[in-house]
């Protein structure tokens, strides 16, 4: 508004100029000297006033003018600072950055991008991006040009993070983890973003890591197996008769090593889950056939102790997605604890019903329930209830643990409720085809 | 009569297993490192192989790699008797063409000697 005021006040000095100009051709005109004088003196009067304002107004704009130019100025050498640190920033950093306008061609690559391709910068510019290198999965499957990353990014702005591939360049190959985003303006996809880190010594550390587990693993079960088959002869009396009292102790030993030799699987299975390399590998399958295959296995101990075992589930129970085994070991880890909990004659109920996108399973006893001091730590690493320590040497502290993990890692859910009257633990699986 | 050979380093498995095979009518043969494994197969053409994983020499899974792409042996049933038991363990194994995969660990020697003798008859 204030601009425009300074506008018009320019715009009267321009009129008064006019207005001179006029009067200097129209009073040639006029033949009375007397009308002449006044009308030169009223037009003179104007035009001064006018010029004077539209002076004014002009030495207002042009300071207008400059001190725009100057602001204009300063956010311009501010956004090259900003440009200058942002480029700056993208060069040090440790990940390879490669910009793509919307066709996939090359507009922005950091240093890194070049010493992990091999490819000098300007070689980069003006090239396309899906032509320079090929990219295969872990599995050493190569992946299509519409089916990559950066595709994916330009054609449906689809964002993909922290994936890990191979590259491949000139027939060297470099395992990465990649991230893409696509740049989107005025919802127009412009460009994209990758991100690369080589992480070939993560992998190198990976794999020792899995060879000296396999390794200690392996080395640790070796001799319990010795101690197990030696007990198992000794009670079969391959080596003799052995008197009651001596069977009652070897029987001893041989549950304590069977608990060791599950102690040290759990470990091996807690230090892959911890380092992420427990590998799921997803099937469809019923839940119902797990739980009444783990019952079946474990019905002698549920008649050594007189127990109410029912199993109830809805007719529309659809198959889940998960791993098997893993899935098995859950259920089996459940159930083992509502019977070693529950006193003689009790009850356990296990019931299966369809929630939204996921398969629940609801595991009820009527055992010696979980002290309301426990309940927060029941679910970590080594973890044993004070309750039930004295009544029972054989768990590990693991089972829930690994629980926990195996169904997390499966995008499902596990939780408990419980009382003195007993505990109800309760897990979630999503059902095939829903996530 | 029928011969088993079986691949074992550790001396106290090797004893057991001796101990539990003396019992039954058939011929046994030990070795401790893969090397051996390779010879005595050659030598003694077994009916049927115990293989251990972790062996001297020469690994489990590159002696069933030998064995199996070689044709006079290729019929000679192997059966992974370890205790490495991950999943990429078994998959190796039966990619190369085990006929079973024992976790030691988690089997009597009783349930092992069963599954041995089960292709023996």
């Amino acid at each position: 508004m204030f601009r425009h005021d300074r506008l018009l006040l320019f715009l009267f000095g321009i009129v008064g100029v006019l207005v001179v100009i006029l009067f200097s051709v129209s009073t040639s005109l006029i033949a009375d000297e007397h009308l002449r004088t006044v009308l030169f003196f009223a037009v003179t009067t104007t035009t001064t006033y006018c010029f004077l304002l539209g002076l004014i107004a002009f030495g207002m704009l042009r300071r207008e003018f400059s001190s725009q130019h100057d602001k204009i100025e300063e956010e311009k050498k501010q956004l090259l600072i900003q440009v200058a640190k942002g480029t700056a920033i993208i060069s040090s950093i440790a990940e390879s950055v490669i910009v793509t306008d919307a066709k996939g061609i090359v507009t922005f690559v950091n240093d890194q991008a070049c010493k992990l391709l091999g490819i000098e910068q300007d070689e980069w510019l003006g090239r396309d991006y899906l032509e320079l290198c090929e990219l295969f999965t872990e599995n050493k499957e190569r992946i299509d040009r519409e089916k990559r990353p950066l595709s994916k990014a330009l054609l449906h702005a689809k964002s993909t993070s922290s994936s890990q591939y191979i590259l491949v360049r000139k027939k060297k190959k470099i395992p990465i983890a990649l991230s893409v985003a696509p740049v989107i303006v005025k919802k127009k996809v412009v460009g994209a973003v990758q991100i690369m880190r080589d992480i070939t010594k993560e992998k190198a550390v990976d794999t020792m890591k899995s060879e000296f587990i396999s390794l200690a693993s392996h080395q640790l079960r070796t001799p319990l197996t010795a101690i197990s088959w030696i007990c198992e002869m000794l009670l079969d009396g391959d080596y003799g008769t052995v008197v009651k009292a001596q069977k009652e102790q070897l029987k001893q030993i041989a549950a304590s090593n069977q608990r060791m030799i599950r102690l040290v699987s759990a470990l091996l299975d807690i230090s892959r889950i911890e380092s992420g390399r427990l590998h799921l590998d997803p099937s469809a399958f019923q839940l119902s056939a797990i739980i009444s295959d783990v019952l079946k296995d474990l019905q002698s101990q549920v008649e050594k102790k007189n127990l109410k075992v029912r199993f109830s589930r809805t007719v529309d129970i659809p198959t889940i997605l998960a791993d098997e085994k893993m899935i098995r070991q859950v259920v089996l880890n459940l159930i083992s604890n509502a019977i070693k909990y529950t006193p003689e004659q009790g009850k356990i109920l296990i019931k299966l019903s369809s929630q939204g996108s996921f398969v629940q399973c609801t595991i009820e006893d009527t055992g010696v329930g979980i002290p309301l001091a426990d309940q927060d730590r029941v679910f970590d690493k080594f973890y044993r209830g004070n309750n039930i320590l004295v009544k029972d040497t054989d768990g590990t502290g693991l089972g829930l643990y690994l629980a926990k993990a195996i169904i997390r890692s499966s995008r499902g859910k596990i939780w408990f409720k419980s009382a003195q009257s007993g505990t109800t633990f309760y897990f979630t699986l999503p059902k095939q085809g829903e996530l | 009569m029928k011969r088993i050979l079986i691949a074992e380093d550790d001396a106290f498995l090797v004893q057991i297993y001796e101990s539990k095979l003396s019992q039954l009518d058939y011929e046994v043969v030990i070795v401790t490192d893969g090397d051996a494994v390779l010879t005595s197969i050659a030598e003694q053409l077994p009916d049927v192989l115990v293989l251990d994983i972790m062996l001297p020499k020469m690994n489990g899974f590159d002696i069933l790699n030998t064995i199996k792409s070689t044709p006079q042996y290729t019929h000679i049933p192997v059966l992974i008797a370890s205790n490495l038991g991950q999943r990429e363990d078994f998959e190796k194994a039966k990619e190369l063409g085990a006929s079973e995969y024992l976790v030691k660990s988690q089997m009597g020697i009783g349930e092992i000697v069963s599954v041995v003798v089960s292709y023996l008859t």
